[in-house]
């Protein structure tokens, strides 16, 4: 037996009442003098016995009864008595993960680990005594779906329970554990009950550390029941990534994907072919892969032909029966481009073609006969400064300054809004350029540029040349060279160059570096663009990478990023929320949003932004193709929602992580069978609340005691 | 007579007592004119004594035969001066001081005393006043005259209670000491050993005595009508009782009543009148009826 309200036991000092009442009435005789003394005598010799007997009767009553209520008020539970009518109510908060891997189902179970979660829920809110208060959580990924603050209405909470599904979301049981703790300690109710069924796959438990602090820490008021549902599955094999390794993809050209499968199962699995398909038909001949070993991951190669522009949905899938079949295929969407316009503002035009500032630029963003120019997939403008006026830079995908020397306040604020909205920016500094406009105005005012100009380089008496990193390459701009085939970027000499001095408040990436490890080239994501800063010109005047054959990559792969900067947020995580910059022609008009294999859609509105406007969806919590339409005129962007590879490893909380929990729990439960878990969180229940019949006892011991003083004081 | 003599003359019981008279349930000796059948009647009254005349006694008492023998006047004296000797003794015991009403039962016995007296003595029956406890403590002997009456209230007047009571000895010390039967009214609570009471009842109508018991209870000790925690303190030195009087009051009750009925019988048994006083009714109701009652057992 255990007490709700313990501190209210001491109110057991009430027994002294009766006591003290009893002696008090002592006192309080009326003193009548009286000659019939013998009359007297003899009957209270006759009574006497007998009315110390009902004395002793009344008082011991009395005292049960004052025992009683003491009793009932400091609340107390036993689970001796199985009665939801006479429960202890409870403040309740379930928190099920909804997690991919909770769609997993278990040998020997017809019910997947999520139905089994959420048939416990239902049982263990069901179970709650009346007048209880629940709340339920769907953890994946964030604080959870469902209902934080406890309601009374068990039924609304069922509903909620019946009508929700597992998402193809990772999982992070932290925010909603915490949400939950948090919800039940500003809970009036002083038996509170938080119950956790999950799977025990190790990715949910990623702040295992946080989690158990935060129940260990409230163990005192909140009793906490850890339900752990599913076996760790023999098989699991899944795609794991699925990545567009073409920088561009452009008409006509073909696309390299790389397609990561990972073995989590403890068997080897031989002969698994994977299959591509771009739009949903089949693309080349299935790929086999001869034997992955369990903990296993191939990454292989291959290539698609995109033959389109516009949105493509590529799939790669293979066809096993393992635990998950959720993770046996991966989509992503790309976007095929027909052309990729760049606008090359040269700050030093010199009197011929090969003496500008752009020439180099040019021939790199274009490397092919006159007579290719227009059928290639970039095309350039060049334009001096002057005659910015006449062209719409948001024509532009990507805009190259090459030793520009200062601009307007005009075409900074378009140059940045260009970026913000998704364009690339390059700029090349030189001899003409006015440092304090672009520190200040372009660094420090628009945080367009990550870093602002320096001292100039080499420092002279020190070493006269710069040699570009010769390993290291790090940065997926130059991750080519990694490959010793593929030559190295250390014979680059750079004669003078301009320190970049980056500040913290700017994200930003080294993309290639100097031998003496100051950067040479830096990038950063700003708004939804991009922006590189490089140290030295963009001809031959500072340094020879112009006339070196990784100039070439290094541009294309410059304008790839771009571009691949701008689709990034085509394939997003499950759980992660879209972000799509959407032409002015958006705003105010009504689009909706759905998935590929769902028969309803939500209606979205553009959120108006600098330029243009933002479409925002928080819901992505299947993976899968996505829809996103304008009605009217009639537009669609596509993106895919892909889920987190963790979820597909079925590694399990560690002995000691399980060792921790039933520490800290006070009901820890491992199993898949519904009964055992559902009658295993009842009976750690505190039990029925006796107060009832306490107080009802006291009632009945009220009346008796009434009944036999009126009996007893009656004339004898 | 002061005051407190008059009061205890309350003209209504004096009235009724008067106008009833007082009839002696028994012939009793000596002779009396008027009302009171006599034995004796038609006979010369008993010679008491002889005694000097002194100026202004009647001079129809000189015996003229010891004058003519002696040359000296003596007063012939007779018992025909008193026809009865009632003896009343009043209980003075502690007992006798409770009262809830506006008399205590010693006062309403003093009262019932004083017009009995009142009446006996008009009638020229002579009264003897014993007030005892547990023994005589007051004691007047037998007179018929005015001044005794006066004297009888002087004491009733003056007397407190105090003690126990020792009813049987006083009893038993009338019954030895009267040479002359007559009536012994005795006034008090009874509350002593019935037994002893009633023996000594026995030894009185032994001797000759007529005995009317008036027995004074207060209301209450009649009904014991007492609610909630009450500490009775005895009088008469009894320890103090703390009790809920309604939880004993049938055991109470039944226990008074078998006492009463015992006493009833006792008196009954020996030709004694029992009366039963209780002290919330006016006396001369009590005394009215009681005396009619005896005129109408007397008559026949």
């Amino acid at each position: 037996m255990s007490f709700l309200n313990p501190a209210l036991l001491m109110g057991a000092a009430a027994l002294a009442i009766p006591i003290i009442v009893h002696l008090l009435n002592r006192r309080r005789f009326k003193r009548v003098k009286w000659a019939a003394m013998r009359f007297l005598e003899v009957s209270l010799e006759r009574n006497q016995r007998r009315m110390k007997v009902e004395d002793w009767i009344l008082l011991l009553l009395r005292l049960v009864i004052v025992a009683l209520i003491v009793l009932a008020l400091s609340r107390p539970a036993t689970d001796w008595i199985k009665s939801s009518g006479l429960g202890s109510t409870v403040t309740t908060s379930v928190i099920v993960d909804s997690s991919a891997s909770m769609q997993r189902t278990d040998q020997n179970s017809d019910l997947s680990r999520f139905q089994i979660a959420k048939e416990t829920a239902r049982e263990a809110l069901s179970a709650t005594p009346k007048g209880s208060s629940s709340s339920v959580l769907f953890a994946a990924n964030s604080s959870g779906s469902g209902m934080k603050e406890p309601s009374h209405d068990n039924k609304r909470v069922t509903n909620i329970i019946n009508k929700t599904k597992v998402s193809d979301r990772g999982s992070d049981l932290f925010p909603a554990i915490q949400s939950s703790i948090n919800s039940l300690n500003n809970s009036p109710s002083t038996q509170k009950e938080l119950i956790i069924i999950t799977d025990g796959e190790a990715s949910a438990w990623k702040q295992f550390e946080s989690i158990s602090r935060a129940i260990d820490q409230n163990k005192e008021t909140i009793n906490t029941t850890i339900a752990l549902v599913g076996k760790t599955p023999a098989e699991n094999i899944a795609i794991t990534s699925l990545i567009q390794k073409t920088p561009i993809v452009s008409v006509g050209q073909p696309m390299r994907l790389s397609v990561g499968i990972t073995n989590f199962g403890e068997l080897e699995i031989n002969d698994l072919a994977i299959q591509i398909s771009a739009n949903e038909n089949i693309s080349g001949l299935p790929i086999n892969i001869d034997s992955i070993k369990s903990g296993e991951e191939k990454i292989i190669t291959t290539f698609v032909e995109i033959d389109s522009p516009g949105y493509l949905r590529i799939k790669a899938e293979f066809d096993y029966k393992d635990s998950k079949s959720v993770d046996n295929s991966r989509e992503i969407v790309i976007r095929a481009i027909e052309k990729i316009q760049t606008l090359l503002i040269d700050g030093e035009p010199g009197r011929s073609i090969t003496e500008s500032e752009t020439f180099f630029l040019q021939n790199a963003l274009i490397p092919v006969p006159e007579e290719l120019i227009d059928s290639f997939f970039i095309s350039s403008d060049i334009i001096n400064l002057g005659s910015i006026q006449d062209i719409e830079i948001n024509d532009y995908d990507v805009i190259f300054l090459a030793n520009v020397p200062d601009f307007s306040d005009e075409l900074s604020n378009q140059l940045n809004n260009f970026v913000q909205s998704g364009g690339g920016l390059v700029v090349f500094p030189g001899d003409n350029i006015n440092t304090s406009f672009y520190n200040q105005e372009l660094h420090e005012k628009l945080n367009l540029l990550p870093a602002s100009y320096g001292k100039t380089l080499p420092i002279e008496g020190t070493n006269s040349i710069l040699s570009l990193q010769a390993s290291g390459y790090n940065h997926p701009l130059v991750e080519l060279w990694n490959d010793p085939g593929a030559g190295t970027l250390g014979d680059v000499k750079t004669f003078k160059a301009f320190e970049l001095v980056t500040k913290d408040e700017v994200d930003s990436n080294i993309a290639i570096q100097y031998n003496n490890g100051s950067p040479a080239v830096i990038e950063a994501d700003i708004g939804l663009g991009k922006v590189y800063q490089f140290s030295s010109s963009a001809d031959t005047e500072w340094n020879d990478l112009p006339v070196k054959a990784a100039f070439l990559p290094i541009v294309h792969r410059v304008v790839g990023s771009v571009i691949l900067r701008m689709d990034s947020g085509l394939n997003i995580q499950v759980g992660d929320t879209f972000v799509r910059k959407v032409p002015q022609s958006w705003i105010n008009k009504e689009a909706t949003i759905s998935h590929s294999k769902s028969e309803t859609a939500t209606f979205i509105n553009a959120e108006i932004a600098n330029d243009g406007g933002n479409v925002q969806f928080k819901e992505v919590n299947s993976s899968g193709i996505y829809d996103l339409k304008l009605t009217e005129p009639f537009e669609l962007i596509q993106f895919s929602a892909t889920p987190d590879p963790r979820e597909s490893n079925p590694e399990k909380l560690s002995g000691p992580q399980i060792e921790r929990l039933k520490e800290i729990s006070s009901n820890f439960i491992e199993s898949s069978s519904l009964n055992e878990i559902s009658s295993a969180i009842n009976q750690k229940r505190k039990g029925a609340e006796i107060w009832p019949l306490l107080l009802l006892a006291a009632l009945l011991l009220t009346l008796l005691e009434l009944y036999l003083s009126q009996k007893f004081s009656k004339e004898k | 007579m002061n005051n407190d003599s008059i009061k205890l003359l309350d003209p209504n019981t004096l009235a009724r007592a008067d106008k009833l008279g007082l009839a002696a349930r028994f012939i009793v000796e000596g002779y009396m004119a008027g009302e009171h059948k006599s034995p004796y009647r038609g006979f010369a009254i008993e010679f008491s004594q002889h005694r000097e005349y002194s100026p202004g006694d009647d001079v129809r008492h000189i015996d003229w035969k010891v004058l003519g023998k002696t040359d000296r006047y003596y007063i012939k004296q007779y018992e025909q001066e008193t026809n009865f000797v009632a003896h009343i003794l009043v209980d003075g015991s502690e007992s006798m001081q409770y009262g809830s009403g506006d008399l205590t039962k010693l006062e309403y016995a003093k009262l019932a005393a004083a017009c009995l007296a009142f009446t006996i003595i008009k009638q020229r029956d002579a009264v003897s006043l014993s007030l005892f406890g547990n023994s005589t403590r007051e004691e007047l002997p037998r007179g018929n005259t005015q001044n005794h009456l006066l004297n009888i209230l002087e004491k009733l007047v003056q007397f407190s209670p105090s003690g126990g009571t020792d009813l049987a000895g006083q009893l038993h010390s009338v019954a030895s000491q009267s040479q002359r039967k007559g009536i012994v009214i005795v006034i008090s609570d009874f509350f002593d050993d019935e037994d002893s009471t009633l023996e000594a009842l026995q030894h009185l109508r032994f001797v000759g005595h007529e005995v009317i018991g008036l027995q004074i209870l207060d209301h209450d000790e009649i009904t014991f009508p007492f609610n909630g925690l009450v500490e009775f303190e005895g009088l008469e030195e009894i320890p103090n009782l703390k009790t809920r009087p309604t939880e004993i009051r049938k055991s109470y009750l039944n226990e008074f009543n078998e006492f009463q009925e015992k006493l009833r019988d006792g008196f009954n048994k020996n030709s004694c009148h029992f009366v039963e006083c209780d002290t919330s009714k006016p006396l001369e109701e009590v005394l009215g009826s009681y005396l009619t009652f005896r005129k109408e057992t007397a008559a026949k």
